[in-house]
Parts: C-alpha cells; sequence; structure tokens
C-alpha cells in the first residue's frame, strides 16, 4: 500500500516480464495501476505488442485485441 | 487492459500429427521431404550456429553437419518434442562441439548478457527533480492508428531484420527464436542453455531496441 508510484522509466523496463506474466502480482498490480492511468505507457505497451506481431507474422490479429 | 498470460510457462510442445507425418516420408526416404525441410529451416540453421562459432563459413558446415545427424537420427526420433525442436537441439548440440574443437567455447549466458542498458532512451523521461521525474516528456504515438499495411510492408519487416541483425548474438538468438519462429519459453531456454531470468533479460533488451529502430521509421515518415 505504501510503495511510491511506478515512474514510466521504471515501468518500460518492466514491460517484458508484464507480458510474459513473470511479474508477482504486487508488481503486476502497481503495473496495472500505473497502466490505467497513464496513456503514454499504455502507448508504449502497444507499441512493444505491435513490433512482436509484426515479427511474428499476426499484425492481423491486432485490431482485435487492441480493443480488449 | 488485456490481461498478461498466464505464469506457468507453457510445456513445449510434442511432434504434431503433421511433424509424424513428415517423419514417415523422411524415413521412407523421400526426398521431397527431405528439400522441404531443407528450404525451410537451413537459414535459420544458420543463424543460430552463428551464435556459437567464428564465422559464417563454419556456420553454414555446422547446419550442414547438423542435416547429417538429423537424416541420421530419424529413425530414432520419438515424437516427444516438436520434429523443429528436435531439429535446433541437434543443431545446437552440433554447434557447441564444434565451438570446444574451435577453442572458443564461451558459455552462451555469459556473451555480452551484462550491458547495464536502458530499453528507452533516457532524454525521453523528465529528469530528476522535476515535479514528474522520470515520467514521459512527450507520450509515444499510438501505432495501432498507422495503416496496416504499413506495418505489413516489407520495408518494415527489412528495417526489423536489420535492428535484430544489430543485435549482440545471444539477445538476437533469443528474439530470433521467440518472435520469429515462435519458440515458446521453456524451449528457448532448453535450446540455448540459460535460465528463464536470463532469457527474459536477453528478450526485453533485444525486444526493446528493435521497436526504438521500428519507432525511428514509423516516426520518420509519419
Amino acid at each position: 500500500m505504501s510503495e511510491p508510484d511506478l515512474t514510466c522509466r521504471e515501468l518500460v523496463e518492466l514491460v517484458t516480464d508484464y507480458l510474459e506474466g513473470a511479474l508477482d502480482s504486487t508488481t503486476r498490480r502497481r503495473v496495472d495501476e500505473h497502466l490505467a492511468g497513464c496513456p503514454g505507457c499504455t502507448a508504449y505497451l502497444d507499441e512493444m505488442r505491435v513490433t512482436v506481431e509484426i515479427e511474428i507474422g499476426e499484425i492481423g490479429n491486432r485490431v482485435e485485441r487492441s480493443i480488449l | 487492459m488485456p490481461t498478461p498470460p498466464e505464469t506457468t510457462p507453457a510445456p513445449a510442445p510434442r511432434a504434431s500429427a503433421e511433424d509424424m507425418q513428415l517423419v514417415r516420408r523422411l524415413r521412407d526416404g523421400d526426398e521431397s521431404a527431405f528439400m522441404e525441410l531443407i528450404d525451410h529451416y537451413h537459414q535459420s540453421l544458420v543463424r543460430l550456429a552463428r551464435r556459437y562459432v567464428s564465422s559464417q563459413a563454419v556456420a553454414e558446415d555446422v547446419a550442414q553437419e547438423a542435416w547429417v545427424g538429423v537424416f541420421r537420427g530419424i529413425d530414432r526420433f520419438e515424437g516427444r518434442s516438436s520434429l523443429r525442436t528436435w531439429i535446433y537441439r541437434i543443431l545446437t548440440n552440433t554447434a557447441k562441439t564444434r565451438a570446444q574443437r574451435e577453442a572458443r567455447s564461451v558459455p552462451f549466458a555469459s556473451l555480452g548478457g551484462d550491458d547495464e542498458e536502458a530499453a528507452v532512451d533516457a532524454d525521453r523521461f523528465r529528469p530528476a527533480g522535476d515535479e514528474w521525474a522520470g515520467h514521459w516528456v512527450s507520450f509515444p504515438n499510438q501505432w495501432s492508428d498507422l495503416p496496416e499495411q504499413r506495418l505489413l510492408g516489407d520495408e518494415t519487416r527489412r528495417v526489423i531484420d536489420e535492428a535484430i541483425d544489430r543485435l549482440p548474438p545471444n539477445q538476437a538468438a533469443v528474439i530470433r527464436l521467440r518472435d520469429v519462429e515462435g519458440f515458446g519459453s521453456a524451449e528457448v531456454c532448453d535450446l540455448l542453455d540459460i535460465s528463464e531470468a536470463n532469457q527474459r533479460v536477453l528478450l526485453h533488451r533485444a525486444r526493446s531496441k528493435v521497436r526504438a529502430a521500428l519507432g525511428r521509421y514509423l516516426e520518420e515518415e509519419r
């Protein structure tokens, strides 16, 4: 509860662990809370997802997933 | 917010029905099956071998040797892993043996994995002392707004391929296997003899740099 909020600079270093489902539940909740209030980091996470989807050739699924 | 995947890594898949069908053709000596396999995997095997040996020529040689191993060993393939994973494992074993012979055997995990690099340039964040220290100076752009043709273009793929080629060898190997070839994390750890944590660090650095390269390309023509 008393943990300080994550900064954007800290969050970008957690993005891969977040996408890999490798964060402990506390950190994952802090990331989710930050994302909920930060359009910049939400955009960054989206860029990271798009990068991976282009790499793996799955860009066609992107639109569907981005509206979730 | 979309939910990230489950924490437990998916177990490595076993051989599929198509795998076993291809294996039967290989065992029957069907030449087109051999050609299919080589067409599909040879370049990837050479690239992966390059992480272990000193030159492109040796990497080519290692891949050739691995193919011999694949065709000799196909009768012993039991389908406990996918055919692809089995082939890649033969390649990494062959490459490691060759690297030892080359007397430049360096444990994979120690190669350039210790560089401290930020995922995003520090000047994109507000400096210490600022009321909003550590937050974005200006927000990244939503790539979702870009037309799909632009993201799917050959040029975009080329930008990504070149960015991967510029990565340190261990980062390049991880991102290729995970994101280009589509292996699961457990398989990649197994193939490259690295821990899950080490793999995630390498993947993170690799993806961050590829994203940055893609960003520079997409932003310049916005």
